[in-house]
């Protein structure tokens, strides 16, 4: 009798020992169905005004910016990019070159362009005080005008969402964006830093990153205030004002002082 | 008497080695109660094929306010480079870990860094085995899972684990000068793709502010893929494939092939059995098991990657897709599926052999029950300039009407919406779209039966809600 509880015992705990528990790691994740409730947070009108998101007024270091915003569904939306020659003392330059600068291309020009001034400053006084007075003069011409727009077109397909990259000039842009045929008019200030000139390119590779940040927002207020100010070109190079005397003598002033600079710099050379 | 008990010694010693010589013979008893006379199983030096395999299935690189994302690191070796940081940071245990909100880590992508995304939310062992470190239980405690690495190269050092819902930040400032190298390398880096003028991503929530979705898209895409011609690896009328089932079974004395009618030829050993194709698929079972009660996710992913590597081993480019608990009889396990990519493209399977990825494998632990593999390579080596027109990109391809009502019907479909209440509206897919990548598919039209290959297409894949949608990577056609 005894032998037996023994054995009965003893079968129990064996079985109970091979018993064990087990758990997974994985916990796979339960998405929340959407239900009716929340439709209306799903739907959006569809009828969309023209709106932009992005690029938004400021000052910044990347010629390139993203534009992004919403309009109406089959809708064509130009975008004219008006800027201010502020570099034509770097390059060759046709008012009506509207090709973007290979930013590489930048800086083994800029490179080369600085090595000169160094030789000009050096060898002649009386020639970079010349020099200077005609800068100067240039300065207050190239402030004056826009340059005749880059038109760029996007067709805002089924999504009425867009979203395209945008190429700005260094220096001053005024951005015009409307839908073809309608009046409503958004329009973008934006200033891109020459990156040569900031300290921040120099210091490398390092600050790489804050290359390309957005440096400032413009504040409405800032923006009125900047509109009013002599700062920024009040014509505006368009195909119907091409034929205006006032804009022809300005474009013509600029490209016989780009030529002249040329000259004197072959001068120099040799 | 004594006589009599060395009989009966004798009796059951002899009762006892019958039984056992018995057993030799019609059973195989498990290897735990007998001593193991088959070959030992070593593992390789597994652990760099181990990071190599569980490694990203993108790259997403922010170089400020701008974006690209690299789904192949073949050309510059981020993982490894990233690899070699982290590890650095984790070395003297002498970080800080903190808890942030999604805000703070969106806003860390607006300045220099580097993301590592992985197909699937892995448990912090597991990436604490890629990554080589010792990760304490208190992050453990913190987060479980992640499936995102940010890794913040400006001045401060710091990364981020995120699972999307979670985001643990640790830092570690006080070695911020033995780790500046480091970063500077991955710098460097980062300015050399810079140069190469990437395909510019970006985050939907960035350039739609009124939409909660943080995933990045391309504006307009400044690569091609061509159409390839691919090929099996296993070449079913060789002799190769002999030399393939010795890998699998140690002697092949006992395990002829024969062949079926469909021309697939099949090895049976025991319980094991390896089946190969005609089109070049092989399929291993192996139905002798001990039941295995508690799974354990490291030592079965790493039975499986020592498995694969010793039998036909690993695909250029690939990586672990993905991970499923699965149980068969009284045993739990999981089935690990392994993609491989030909430059910036997964490889799909549109096969018959229903098999969602080229690698498949169902482990139990130490024991590997089954272990699909179709493994198509390229024929010629690809030269992405040899595309001829624009890849059109997800954003261009959603854009067209046809695709959109397609999306937007199915999306009413699959939550059960009523279609009169929506039918004036829009719906803001841009907030729904979970993924998109590229991806080679194998085209049900115009079948080149000729000996060279198959041809295959690159289409863009995009999840959105849950549901996957396939279209042609040039006509923006939806093939399904």
């Amino acid at each position: 009798m005894f032998k037996k509880v023994i054995a009965v015992t003893i079968v129990l705990v064996l079985v109970s020992a091979s018993g064990s528990v087990s758990y997974s790691h994985i916990v796979t994740d339960e998405e929340n169905p959407i239900s009716l409730e929340n439709i209306d947070e799903i739907n959006v009108s569809l009828k969309r005004q023209l709106e932009i998101y992005k690029p938004e007024s400021g000052r910044i270091s990347d010629r390139i910016v993203l534009l992004s915003g919403v309009a109406p569904q089959g809708s064509k939306v130009i975008v004219e990019v008006y800027s201010t020659p502020s570099i034509f003392n770097t390059y060759n330059f046709s008012l009506y070159d509207t090709d973007f600068w290979n930013p590489a291309q930048l800086e083994t020009e800029e490179n080369e362009m600085n090595t000169k001034e160094y030789e000009l400053d050096t060898e002649g006084y009386e020639l970079s005080t010349e020099e200077n007075e005609m800068n100067t003069k240039e300065n207050q011409i190239k402030e004056d005008i826009y340059l005749p727009p880059v038109v760029s077109e996007i067709e805002v397909g089924a999504l009425g969402y867009f979203a395209k990259e945008l190429e700005l000039k260094i220096g001053f842009n005024k951005i015009k964006i409307y839908i073809e045929g309608s009046d409503d008019l958004k329009i973008i200030y934006i200033y891109v830093n020459d990156p040569s000139k900031a300290e921040k390119f120099i210091e490398g590779i390092d600050n790489m990153g804050i290359l390309n940040n957005i440096e400032k927002v413009f504040e409405q207020e800032e923006i009125e205030s900047f509109l009013k100010s002599d700062k920024i070109p009040k014509t505006e190079c368009t195909k119907d004002n091409l034929d205006n005397e006032d804009v022809i003598d300005v474009i013509d002033d600029i490209q016989e002082n780009s030529l002249q600079n040329d000259t004197n710099q072959n001068e120099e050379e040799n | 008497m004594t006589k009599e008990r060395i009989k009966t010694a004798i009796l059951i010693s002899l009762f006892m080695v019958s039984i056992f010589l018995a057993n030799q013979i019609w059973i195989e008893l498990p290897e735990s109660f007998l001593p193991s006379f088959a070959d030992e199983v070593y593992y390789i030096d597994s652990k760099d094929i181990f990071s190599n395999i569980v490694s990203p299935e993108r790259y997403l690189i922010n170089f400020g306010n701008k974006h690209t994302v690299l789904y192949n690191d073949n050309e510059h070796e981020l993982w490894e480079k990233g690899r070699s940081l982290i590890v650095n940071i984790f070395k003297d245990n002498n970080y800080i870990s903190q808890i942030i909100e999604s805000d703070e880590l969106n806003k860390y992508r607006e300045s220099l860094s580097l993301d590592y995304f992985f197909s699937e939310k892995l448990h912090i062992y597991l990436l604490s085995k890629t990554l080589d470190i010792n990760i304490p239980s208190s992050v453990y405690n913190e987060i479980e899972q992640a499936n995102n690495i940010h890794i913040s190269l400006g001045k401060e050092p710091f990364i981020v684990f995120s699972n999307g819902d979670i985001h643990l930040k640790i830092s570690d400032l006080e070695n911020a000068n033995k780790l500046e190298s480091e970063i500077s390398n991955i710098r460097k880096t980062i300015n050399a793709i810079r140069k190469e003028n990437p395909t510019e991503f970006f985050a939907i929530s960035y350039a739609f502010p009124e939409i909660d979705n943080h995933e990045f898209i391309p504006t307009k895409m400044k690569y091609s893929l061509p159409k390839i011609v691919v090929k099996s690896e296993i070449d079913i009328d060789n002799k190769s494939v002999d030399s393939i089932a010795r890998n699998f079974f140690n002697n092949l004395e006992y395990a002829r092939p024969f062949v079926e009618s469909n021309g697939s030829i099949i090895y049976v050993y025991n319980e094991e059995v390896l089946k190969i194709y005609q089109d070049g698929m092989l399929e291993y079972s192996n139905l002798n098991h001990e039941p295995v009660r508690n799974r354990e996710l490291y030592k079965s992913l790493n039975t499986a990657i020592n498995f694969i590597t010793k039998r036909l081993g690993w695909p250029e480019n690939s990586y672990l897709k993905s991970i499923e608990p699965i149980e068969f009889e009284d045993s739990k396990g999981y089935r690990f599926r392994f993609m491989y990519k030909i430059s910036q493209a997964q490889i799909m399977l549109n096969d018959d052999h229903s098999m969602e990825a080229p690698i498949e494998i169902e482990v139990f632990n130490d024991y590997v029950k089954s272990y699909k593999r179709l493994v198509r390579l390229n024929l010629i080596p690809l030269n992405i300039n040899q595309a001829n027109d624009d890849m059109l990109s997800p954003t261009q391809i959603i854009d067209n009407k046809i695709n959109y009502e397609l999306i937007r019907s199915k999306y009413i479909q699959k939550n059960k919406l009523n279609e009169e209440d929506i039918a004036e509206t829009q719906i803001d897919i841009l907030s729904f779209i979970d993924n998109s990548y590229l991806a080679y598919y194998k085209t049900r039209t115009k079948r080149i039966s000729s000996d060279l290959g198959l041809t295959l297409i690159p289409v863009w894949v995009i999840e959105i809600d849950g549901i996957t949608f396939i279209f042609d990577a040039y006509e923006g056609t939806n093939l399904d």
